[in-house]
């Protein structure tokens, strides 16, 4: 399998004022295509760091990042765009949705930055909104919606410009459980249907759905396993 | 970045923050407003004035002992100057070959004319003139005949009505062939006007004509002569009123170098004359259109400077999908240019409006030049992409993960 993410000794450290913060330390890892993966760890460790820096929201300080082979701190502005455009999708904990566009121009915005025509816009929102079952919310503004649907429709937006990387901070972390498992239940479809998937999560129920669990402490990988995955609706009947 | 969503996008924070956008806007709304409304009543009276051009013959030139435009510094030298007299006429008739017509005039402007127990206003601007005075001055007789050769040399007491007068004193009666009295002097009434219509506000139907000789008895002789000139051929006016100043020269007996003691002038002069009167009014528009703008702009760089920092979370996801800096700032740029031209549009439509009531309350033509609408709108265009480049700059220059971080 071909490795789609590698990080190599990644630091990032934030200065405030004259304190220097270093938020990760000297981070190695390698996710290849396909995987599933969590991230977890104390608040504070690192996790949303590491994430924007993946999603190429942000640069590192040092350290060497590479996208499908491709090393992203030599690439401009405009490409590091058309990456997050087209290669990532990306899901937030607060779900990031513009609060005066409805449910379907919040899923169309990605692509009216890649420059697609309307007509095919148009197809590819309701697809995209049709596999998170919110087909019948369109028109529904996010405070029109529910948290969770809020999040279905972020997770729409992520996917609508069909990217190989799917990355998740906490994207559970504002829903009640039911809410999550639904969510959770979305992610194991979408793995299942060939997504690379990297999610941050604080709870051990979340990362037990995935395949490996990347753990960090204090900007350092304490810990990084794989694991054999249980099943949505095994998780749900237990609790 | 498509214009619909900049279009939304732009009405909806408008729609947001109501009380700061009209503020705003209203400094675009007072500059298009001004530029619209005073284009729109300067055009106006400039149709007026050329069409009054066109009644006065543009074969007609006019010689008179002051200057057009008056010149300030010369006022101490313009009280020496002799009249203008039959002497002058007479030479011109004798010697400017290149004059067909040659006819003098003079005017009384507050003359009172009576039919029986019947009078009107003490308005009515009388014509001392000879019968070239009619073809020259672009009136028409409708009835009756024009003054005669034997009017004008022996002063006969005859007059020709215009209009307005005949409305006055003969509602059921012919005029022709009655006797009336103009400022208490008995006239016979030969001829009557056609209707003119109201030219620049003063009434043309009021107007009576009398010989010159006839004027000059009631009146005295006190007043110099104007003298209006047909040429005989259009296409030469300027050689002809090079003729008629040489001739005239000799007549008033002004040596080689001597400055001319009297002044020529034509109907299209009367334009620039227009022109030179109405151009401090078109600067000054200009001038408060510019400053309204520019106080506009800066509203709207300031409004635009306060969106950005609203909408920074915004900015921040519409980078995290994949905005390009350059998306980014034409939004903003875009969202400026809307905004202003919202206000732009207003102000073209409170501009034509405000002309029209203006013009209506003044009894002028209104015109709303084209033009003015379209520098109108260019110049919001311009303030809008002007005051809005640094706001628009911001944004784009935002990083993406602070942006998301803004609370
Ligand atoms: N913009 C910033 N400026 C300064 N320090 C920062 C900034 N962002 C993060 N940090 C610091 O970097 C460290 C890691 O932060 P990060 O947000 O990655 O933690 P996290 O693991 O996501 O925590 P949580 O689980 O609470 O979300 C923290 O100590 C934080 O204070
Ligand atoms: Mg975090």
């Amino acid at each position: 399998m071909s490795k789609i993410i590698q990080l190599e000794n990644i630091s990032k450290i934030y200065e405030i004022g004259d304190i220097k913060v270093p938020a990760l330390n000297g981070v190695n890892a390698t996710i290849d295509e396909g995987e599933y993966v969590s991230i977890m760890g104390p608040s504070g460790s690192g996790k949303s760091t590491l994430m924007n820096l993946i999603g190429c929201l942000d640069t590192p300080t040092s350290g060497k990042f590479m996208l499908t082979g491709e090393d992203v701190g030599d690439m401009t502005d405009n490409e590091l765009a058309d990456i997050r455009n087209r290669r990532i999708g990306f899901v937030f904990q607060t779900f990031n949705l513009l609060p005066r566009a409805n449910a379907f121009h919040n899923v169309e915005l990605p692509l009216i930055y890649a420059g697609m025509s309307k007509e095919d816009r148009k197809d590819r929102v309701e697809a995209a909104l049709e596999k998170v079952k919110l087909a019948d919310r369109m028109k529904h503004k996010p405070n029109e919606l529910s948290g969770g649907q809020r999040q279905r429709v972020a997770i729409a937006r992520a996917l609508v410009n069909k990217p190989s990387l799917l990355l998740a901070d906490e994207p559970t972390g504002n829903l009640d459980s039911t809410t999550s498992f639904e969510i959770m239940e979305l992610f194991g479809d979408l793995h299942q249907s060939g997504n690379t998937i990297v999610v941050v999560t604080h709870e051990e129920d979340i990362a037990a759905h995935t395949h490996r669990v990347i753990r960090l402490l204090d900007g350092r990988i304490s810990s990084d396993e794989l694991q054999k995955p249980k099943l949505v609706s095994q998780t749900a009947q237990a609790s | 970045m498509n214009i619909n969503e900049a279009l939304r996008v732009s009405l909806a924070s408008i729609a947001g923050s109501k009380l700061r956008s009209s503020l705003t806007l209203l400094g675009v709304v007072i500059g298009v407003l001004t530029i619209i409304a005073t284009m729109s009543i300067i055009r106006g009276l400039n149709n007026l004035v050329e069409k009054e051009m066109n009644q006065l013959t543009a074969d007609v030139f006019q010689v008179q002992r002051y200057d057009q435009n008056i010149n300030f510094g010369e006022q101490q030298e313009r009280k020496y100057r002799p009249k203008i007299g039959l002497s002058e006429v007479v030479a011109l008739q004798e010697n400017a070959n290149l004059c067909k017509i040659v006819a003098p005039e003079v005017w009384d402007w507050g003359s009172t004319i009576k039919y029986k127990n019947d009078a009107t206003n003490p308005n009515i601007v009388v014509l001392g003139g000879t019968p070239g005075s009619m073809p020259n001055n672009g009136y028409n007789i409708e009835r009756g005949r024009n003054l005669s050769e034997q009017d004008v040399r022996f002063a006969r007491p005859v007059v020709i009505l215009g209009y307005a007068v005949v409305q006055r004193l003969f509602p059921y009666r012919d005029p022709l062939g009655e006797e009336v009295s103009v400022n208490g002097k008995k006239a016979l009434v030969v001829g009557i006007f056609e209707e003119m219509g109201s030219v620049l506000n003063s009434n043309a139907d009021h107007r009576v004509a009398v010989p010159i000789t006839t004027f000059e008895y009631w009146w005295g002789k006190e007043r110099s002569w104007n003298i209006t000139v047909q040429v005989v051929d259009p296409n030469r006016m300027e050689e002809a009123i090079d003729q008629t100043v040489a001739v005239m020269r000799v007549a008033r007996g002004l040596k080689p170098g001597e400055p001319n003691n009297f002044d020529t002038w034509n109907s299209s002069e009367l334009v620039d004359t227009f022109n030179d009167m109405t151009k401090w009014i078109k600067v000054a528009a200009f001038g408060i259109a510019a400053i309204a703008l520019l106080v506009a702009g800066v509203g709207i760089m300031n409004i635009m400077l306060v969106t950005v920092t609203e909408r920074t979370r915004e900015i921040g996801v519409r980078k995290a999908l994949g905005a390009r800096r350059s998306s980014i700032l034409s939004q903003f740029l875009l969202e400026a240019v809307i905004l202003t031209e919202i206000g732009g549009v207003i102000g073209v439509g409170l501009g034509i409006a405000s002309a029209y009531l203006l013009g209506g309350a003044a009894n002028l033509p209104i015109a709303v030049p084209l033009w003015s609408i379209v520098v109108g709108l260019v110049f919001c265009s311009v303030i809008g992409l002007g005051f809005g480049t640094w706001p628009a700059w911001k944004a784009s220059r935002l990083d993406p993960i602070e942006a998301l971080r803004y609370e």
